[in-house]
C-alpha cells in the first residue's frame, strides 16, 4: 500500500507535527517565580507603606496579582507572565512612592524643627 | 506547466506571509507615551544624579517594548517601563528629601553651636563684668580705708617724725600697693602756718618723702609712689585754732588708677 518513500514522508511530517505541538503547549511555562517575585515586593512595599502615601499603587499591584494568579490557573500563562511582571513594577513604584513620602515628611519636620530653633534663638 | 503556474503562485504567497509574519509592530501610543515620558526623566538633573540604575532599567523595557512580538506584550512592557520611570522619579525625589533634610540639619546644628557658643561668651563676659565690679568695690573699699587711716596720721610739729601709734595707714597702704602692683598713687605733704613758708615747704617735702621711703622699705615699687611737699599753701583748716593747725598738718594720698 505505502512505498518506502511516502512512509518516510509520513513520519517525517509527523515528528514536526509532535515537535509542533510539544513547542506550543511549553512555550510559556507557569510564572510561578515571577507571582512570588511580586509577592515578595508587594509585602516589602506595604511594609514601607506606613504613611500611606502608596495606596493607589499598591490596591494596583495587589489586583494585577490576583489576575495573574487567576490566569495561571486558566492556563493562560502568557497573561499571567505579563500581569505578575506588571504587578511587579506596581510594587516597586509602591515602595519608592511610601519611601519618598517618608522622605518629604522627614524634611518637612526638620524644617519646621529649624524654623522653631531660629524663633527660639531670637 | 500546470506544476509551474502552482510554484508561481504558491512561492509569492509563501514570501508575503512570512514577511508579514517577521514585520516590526508598530508603536503603540502607550510605548510612545512611555519614551517620551523617559526622554523627560533622562533631562532631569537630580533623576539621574540619584535614580540612574531605576532610568537604565526601564530603558531596557523600552527596547523590549519596541521589539515585542504582539500588541499585548507591548502594551504591558509600555506600562512597566512607565512604572519604571515613576519608580526613578520617586527614587530621585526620596533621595533629594534626604539631602535636603541632611542640609537642614547640618543647619541646625550650626545655629544650636552658634547659640551656645554667644551664651558662654555672655556668661564669660557677665563673669567678667561682675569679678571687675568686685574687684572694684574691694578696691574702693580698700582705698577707702587707707584714706581714712591717713586721716590720723599725725607728725611731731616741725618735724617728720611720726606720733608713735600713727603707723596702720601706711602699713595698710604697704599691703594694698603690694598687692596691687599697677596701682600708682601720688603723696602730697602739707603743714600749719606755724615757722616760715619756705621751712614749711622743706618740711612737708620731708614728711611726704619720709612716707614715701617707708612704704619703699615695706616692698612698695619706688616708681609708683610719688611724694610732693606744698608747704602751707594748701591749708584745708583755719590756723587759728590748734584743732585746724592740727588738720592742716598733713600728708594727702591720691590714687592715680
Amino acid at each position: 500500500m505505502f512505498t518506502k518513500k511516502s512512509t518516510a514522508t509520513l513520519i517525517k511530517v509527523t515528528a514536526l507535527s509532535v515537535t509542533i505541538s510539544v513547542l506550543t503547549a511549553c512555550g510559556i511555562a507557569a510564572p510561578k517565580i515571577e507571582i512570588a517575585y511580586a509577592e515578595a515586593a508587594l509585602q516589602s512595599a506595604r511594609n514601607a507603606d506606613l504613611e500611606g502615601n502608596a495606596g493607589v499603587q499598591l490596591k494596583q499591584a495587589e489586583s494585577k496579582l490576583q489576575k495573574a494568579k487567576e490566569e495561571m490557573q486558566d492556563g493562560d500563562n502568557a497573561t499571567a507572565l505579563r500581569l505578575a511582571n506588571e504587578a511587579i513594577a506596581d510594587a516597586n513604584l509602591a515602595q519608592a512612592k511610601a519611601q519618598a513620602g517618608i522622605a518629604r515628611s522627614s524634611e518637612g519636620d526638620m524644617q519646621k524643627s529649624l524654623e522653631m530653633l531660629k524663633t527660639q534663638i531670637k | 506547466m500546470k506544476t509551474l503556474t502552482v510554484k508561481k503562485l504558491l512561492i509569492p504567497a509563501i514570501l508575503a506571509t512570512l514577511a508579514s509574519g517577521c514585520a516590526e509592530l508598530q508603536k503603540s501610543q502607550s510605548l510612545l507615551d512611555a519614551e517620551k515620558a523617559y526622554s523627560h526623566a533622562a533631562n532631569s538633573a537630580s533623576i539621574l544624579k540619584y535614580a540612574t540604575p531605576e532610568l537604565n532599567t526601564a530603558n531596557k523595557t523600552l527596547v523590549s517594548a519596541a521589539a515585542a512580538e504582539n500588541k499585548e506584550d507591548m502594551a504591558s512592557l509600555a506600562y512597566i517601563a512607565n512604572t519604571q520611570i515613576e519608580t526613578a522619579v520617586s527614587k530621585a525625589e526620596a533621595q533629594q528629601s534626604h539631602q535636603n533634610t541632611k542640609a537642614l540639619m547640618a543647619q541646625k546644628e550650626q545655629l544650636i553651636v552658634a547659640a551656645v557658643d554667644a551664651k558662654k561668651a555672655s556668661a564669660q563676659n557677665q563673669l567678667a563684668t561682675m569679678q571687675q565690679r568686685v574687684v572694684s568695690m574691694e578696691e574702693s573699699k580698700a582705698e577707702r580705708e587707707i584714706l581714712l587711716a591717713f586721716g590720723k596720721i599725725e607728725f611731731v610739729t616741725g618735724a617728720a617724725d611720726l606720733v608713735p601709734g600713727a603707723v596702720s595707714g601706711i602699713d595698710l597702704l604697704a599691703e594694698y600697693m603690694t598687692t596691687h602692683s599697677t596701682k600708682t598713687i601720688a603723696l602730697s605733704g602739707h603743714t600749719d602756718s606755724s615757722g616760715s613758708a619756705e621751712r614749711n615747704m622743706e618740711l612737708s617735702q620731708q614728711r611726704a618723702d619720709f612716707i614715701r621711703d617707708v612704704l619703699v622699705s615695706k616692698g612698695v615699687a619706688p616708681e609708683s609712689v610719688t611724694a610732693i611737699g606744698y608747704g602751707q599753701s594748701q591749708p584745708i583748716s583755719s590756723n587759728a585754732t590748734i584743732a585746724g593747725r592740727q588738720k592742716n598738718r598733713r600728708i594727702e594720698i591720691k590714687f592715680n588708677n
